[in-house]
């Protein structure tokens, strides 16, 4: 890996560094530039960097996976390992290798299609990136905490809570998955935004190149699966943390997990697929050099299938005892979700006929993935019958079936990578070299998926099979380590290519449309030489403003904040993997040397989110563009809808888990946890603390909104006291809380006592969190208003209004339902 | 494709038992994955085939009419789609969702077949229950007289076997795969199925779910005997009345079993019978802790209820 990072640096021969002063940006060849990078395409570069070298990191691990099966039983790894290995190699390669290396594609590309000068929030892309990389390096920890994770990627339950998997690597897997989300979250809401609102005047959503349209696509999936998945790794962080009973519940607890997770699992499928079959899809265009057949079906289709994919997750469930209603609901929705892709696999077949179609290394890859995406499919529908599924689940079957759809996935992005690279490098990579490198690759990848159907009654990560399957496995093996061969092809490619490859123009491919190609190779910073425009059908650029553009000139490319907050972030999560013991009785104590480094970690999380907030940056605005249907909508503004939606997902799925658990208790049996004496301040216990605290917090929003008049009359005062009211308000609120929680916590009546207690405790701290991260930033706030600002631009009161606002509304549902009920 | 290791299975197209002819899970499966094969491999091999062709003759380079409507496309321009082929798609979709939804059509039926199990004229001195709990690293094999055995399950050729299974810690997911018998084995719940074995044999038991470090180890057996030998081991082994072993009703395949008392198994459940399992879908057996005195409690009354049904049949014959 470290030959390509080193040859990225020697890329810039672009004409890029008159910017480079005042934007405070260093030259591309010194360390700090990709530490403080906030531009589009340094951030891109990473992803994609980063993304390899987990790709290769997963690898290592596929092919000790396959050292294993080169002969029935225990042999190069034991249990605990080769458990480790199939969980490690599935989160790693889904989470740390796939979906990162399109987001690095997306960055790059995105805002070149739609005409972009960057995405929306420059340091907020830096933040994403920089999380990412820490989430990926807590992972790498894990494995020297007593052990990684060896329940497989689904992380089953109740094998993942502590009682069963009691190593700390485990947690700091947990952990390292709640950080990915956190760092997707950000990315989603920048990726909307910038999609939505920085589109050249005349590109409306129907005329985005089609890459543009996937990526958009995957990342609306994202914003509300990945929420599902982080309440989901909450609840499991929870239980390995506090202790708390949710997943070792016989009350449902395995089914819990099952629903939350396939709730996230199933759109996840589609998030990795769809970035590759833009891809496809641009490359089937660009190499046949004919437009797109169906274009405006395929949009529907792939719009179609986005929705349905939040509809069919039970059908991994079919042998959990649910019952045959819902299993036929979810048998037509699978079928259903099936059918849109045989529309999109027609449309590109179609795209190729009466084209000239030229076989270059990026479409060789691309039609390889189709073929290998045909067959993942057409096993797929094997699956959709449920009495062949029942017989399929667990077994060689399904691995093989969503190998040939996750990997068909990596292969167009391979072929993408190939056909940006001499955008992203400004030379040609060698075309016999990535010829040789598909014809290995596609040989080795149908050795080692195809065997895999051939043991198809093998059950999946077990390394005992009987002996009459040893061939098969064999030729998984060799295909295995051929596949891994080829990939190094492509390595040394690239790293070659950077000094020796070809110089290009703009545009080398032949037929190729897209706006990135119109600019040079590789592009510069700011992108554009004018404001690129549609209006009148094809690309031009337009001279807007009367300064000649001047206002971009200042806009930043450097900050050090982002990679600050997430060094502090992967500190403190570090510190939480190991901060207390939890055993098979419940919580065993808390562990120091952990919580000094959780603590350590959050004062440095705290310091450095002050840095990023004091900083002033200015982000490349336009306020040209389409906008339809958020017309009219400040960009922060949006970016803030974007996020509540997300964290709407995120109450949503742990209020249902409180409902399902219930339910499966039986309503009634269930006891309501939250009256209570306030340690006797009150007679007994009662829901009046809880009503209490709705008042107040319903008060407090009055107040918030008070802030924001004061603030568009200039009026300071008033705008600061509103402020510190609301403040007040809050901490009320937590100090309520406080003499709640404490008064149960000395009856010894802590998460562990009782599902109804874990479930109580854990939904109302969740919120108990926004109301504290609220309350940060809302000192914050203050602190700046006092010094002066928001006078004039008071956005950044209004939108943590809605945030606020959104904090009470939730509590507005938690009261009842936790109280009263 | 197909590997060899189902072979001692050696399945006659129905399988028998009481003198009725029964489809197993086996032999509907077998039917059905060999129609899915065949006509995937089809699709497949047209579909694929029919694209290279395409790509390959279309190729740059080749001799072509100079009016065959080819239409540079211009950098910069506004990405819109092809003005012709649209009809072609369509075709070639309905083609494809015509097969598909004809195909899981047909697989419903069978899924409704499996799932209603050898309900209706089934006496139920043909079926054997065995309770199923599956732990890490091992499975227990309950039998009606509260007795039970570890990683050997024996049963006897040509009865309806009503499985049904649980787990005392992680979930792992019960699997027979030369029978093509599975459920999932999880705590708090419990999960139904059956099957009928026509000959003597024996079949390898695996868990089809990580459950942990001993997965790959998790293997047991099921010996299929003939009748006789199974009574004889019956009453040998596990000191159990012969005249008492078989009983009870085919429970919905996956479906869920409400067996607070027992009173569920001798209703007749019927396809789509109600099986969210809300309420008490929480099992004695699996609470946790291996207390056997508590097991063999539960055992013992699942045993009374058996017997009793028995009675009732006994006079029914009489």
């Amino acid at each position: 890996m470290t030959e390509t990072a080193d040859s990225t640096d020697a890329h810039g021969s672009g004409g890029d560094d008159h910017g480079d002063d005042h934007d405070h940006l260093p030259g591309k060849y010194t360390v700090k530039r990709w530490l403080v990078t906030t531009n589009h395409k340094d951030i891109g570069i990473l992803y994609i960097l980063t993304s390899l070298f987990f790709f290769v990191f997963g690898g290592v691990l596929a092919l000790l996976i396959r050292m294993q099966l080169w002969t029935p039983g225990e042999g190069l790894l034991s249990g605990f390992a080769y458990g480790q290995s199939v969980t490690a190699h599935g989160l790693l390669m889904v989470f740390f290798f796939l979906s990162p290396v399109a987001v690095g594609l997306a960055n790059y590309i995105v805002p070149l299609q739609i005409g972009a000068d960057d995405l929306a929030f420059p340091r907020l892309n830096a933040l994403s990136y920089w999380l990412y990389l820490a989430a990926g390096g807590l992972f790498a920890v894990s494995f020297f905490q007593g052990g990684s994770f060896e329940g497989g990627w689904t992380l089953y339950a109740p094998l993942s809570v502590p009682t069963f998997t009691p190593e700390v690597g485990a947690t700091s897997v947990m952990l390292a998955l709640g950080m990915f989300v956190i760092s997707v979250t950000l990315g989603s809401v920048n990726f909307l935004t910038t999609i939505h609102t920085m589109k050249a005047d005349g590109m409306g959503l129907w005329n985005m190149p089609m890459f543009t349209w996937t990526v958009l696509l995957t990342i609306w999936m994202m914003l509300f699966a990945f929420a599902a998945l982080l309440a989901a790794v909450y609840l499991l962080a929870a239980d390995r943390i506090i202790a708390s009973q949710y997943f070792l519940a016989e009350e449902g607890g395995s089914l819990l997990w099952g629903h939350l997770f396939w709730f996230f699992g199933h759109p996840e499928v589609y998030i990795v697929f769809f970035p590759a079959l833009g891809v496809m899809l641009e490359t089937f265009q660009t190499f046949s050099g004919r437009r797109l057949v169906g274009r405006k079906w395929v949009i529907i289709a792939m719009v179609l299938i986005a929705v349905q994919s939040f509809l069919v997750w039970m059908h991994h469930m079919f042998l959990t005892t649910i019952n045959l209603e819902i299993k036929t609901i979810m048998m037509a929705t699978t079928i259903a979700i099936s059918l849109p892709f045989d529309l999109l696999v027609f449309a590109m077949i179609y795209t190729l006929v009466k084209g000239k179609v030229r076989f270059n290394t990026p479409f060789l890859f691309n039609l390889g993935a189709l073929v290998l995406f045909i067959i993942g499919g057409i096993t797929g529908v094997f699956l959709g019958a449920i009495v062949l599924d029942y017989e399929f689940r667990g077994t060689y079957w399904v691995v093989a079936h969503f190998h040939y759809v996750m990997v068909a996935g990596a292969t167009a992005l391979f072929g993408g990578l190939y056909y940006w690279y001499p955008k992203i490098t400004g030379r040609m990579y060698d075309e016999f070299l990535g010829r040789l490198h598909f014809i290995l690759y596609f040989i080795g990848f149908n050795a080692v998926y195809f065997s895999q159907f051939a043991v198809w009654e093998m059950p999946r990560r077990v390394f005992e099979y009987s002996t009459g399957l040893t061939l098969w496995n064999q030729i998984g093996t060799v295909g295995g380590f051929v596949l891994g061969a080829s990939m190094f092809i492509m390595f040394y490619n690239f790293a070659k290519s950077l000094k020796t490859g070809p110089q290009v123009d703009g545009n080398p491919w032949k037929y190729s449309r897209t706006a990135e190609w119109s600019i040079p190779s590789p592009p510069p910073l700011e992108n554009w030489t004018g404001v690129p425009s549609y209006e009148s059908g094809k690309l031009e650029y337009v001279d807007r403003s009367p300064d000649g553009g001047h206002e971009e000139a200042h806009a930043d490319h450097a900050s050090i904040w982002p990679v600050l907050i997430a060094a502090s972030t992967f500190v403190f999560f570090l510190g939480l993997s190991g901060i207390s013991d939890v055993g098979p009785t419940g919580f065993e104590g808390v562990n120091t040397g952990y919580a000094a480094i959780t603590g350590l970690g959050a004062l440095a999380l705290l310091g450095s989110a002050a840095g990023l907030g004091n900083e002033r940056f200015l982000a490349p605005e336009q306020p040209y563009g389409m906008k339809w249907p958020f017309d009219g909508i400040e960009k922060t503004k949006l970016g803030t809808w974007f996020f509540l939606y997300s964290d709407v997902v995120v109450f949503g799925a742990v209020i249902s888990a409180f409902i399902f658990i219930r339910i499966h208790m039986g309503w009634g049996e269930y006891e309501t946890v939250g009256p209570n004496s306030m340690s006797g301040l009150l007679p007994e216990a009662m829901a009046l603390p809880g009503l209490i605290n709705t008042f107040v917090l319903v008060t407090s929003s009055f107040t918030i909104i008070l802030a924001l008049v004061f603030a568009k009359h200039q009026h300071k005062k008033g705008m600061l006291a509103s402020m510190t009211a609301t403040w007040v308000l809050g901490l009320t609120f937590m100090v309520v809380k406080y003499f709640e929680w404490a008064e149960k916590f000395d009856a010894g009546q802590g998460p562990s006592y009782a599902i109804e207690y874990s479930v109580y405790f854990v939904t109302t701290g969740l919120h108990g969190v926004h109301v504290v991260l609220g309350l940060l930033v809302l000192a914050f706030l203050i602190f700046k208003g006092y010094t002066g600002s928001y006078m004039k631009d008071h956005r950044a009161i209004e939108n943590f209004g809605l945030y606020w606002h959104f904090v009470d509304i939730v509590w507005v549902f938690l009261f009842p339902l936790f109280y009263l009920l | 494709m197909r590997p060899t290791s189902t072979t001692d299975l050696s399945v006659s197209p129905l399988a028998h038992v009481g003198g009725q002819e029964w489809q197993t899970q086996a032999n509907v499966f077998d039917e059905l994955y060999t129609l899915f094969l065949v006509l995937g491999t089809l699709v497949g091999i047209v579909v694929i085939t029919y694209m290279l062709y395409k790509a390959y003759k279309y190729r740059e380079g080749r001799e072509r009419d100079d009016d065959d409507g080819f239409e540079e496309p211009v950098l910069g321009e506004l990405p819109v789609g092809a003005e012709k082929g649209g009809k072609k798609v369509f075709v070639s979709f309905a083609i494809s969702a015509v097969i598909v939804v004809s195909l899981v059509g047909y697989a419903y039926a069978s899924l409704l077949y499996v799932e209603a199990g050898p309900t209706e004229e089934l006496s139920e001195e043909d079926i054997l229950e065995v309770d199923v709990e599956a732990y890490a690293f091992g499975w227990n094999f309950y039998y009606p007289n509260g007795e039970s055995t570890t990683n050997e399950l024996v049963v006897p050729e040509g009865k309806a076997i009503d499985l049904e299974v649980t787990s005392i810690d992680v979930w792992h997911t019960f699997s027979v795969r030369d029978l093509r018998v599975k459920a999932d084995a999880i705590n708090g719940q419990t999960a139904s199925t059956w099957f009928i074995a026509d000959e003597p044999g024996e079949h390898r038991v695996v868990c089809d779910e990580l459950c942990g470090s001993g997965h790959s180890q998790m293997i047991g057996t099921v010996n299929v005997t003939t009748e006789e030998t199974f009574l004889d081991w019956y009453e040998e082994e596990l000191d159990g009345d012969r005249e008492e072993v078989f009983g009870g009703e085919i429970d919905q395949v996956g479906g869920i079993e409400t067996t607070d008392d027992g009173a569920e198994d001798v209703d007749d459940v019927e396809i789509g019978d109600d099986a969210t399992g809300d309420g008490d879908a929480e099992e004695d057996v699996g609470d946790g802790d291996q207390d056997v005195d508590d097991e063999d409690e539960v055992e013992a009354e699942d045993d009374d209820t058996d017997v009793e049904t028995d009675d009732n049949d006994t006079e029914e014959e009489a």
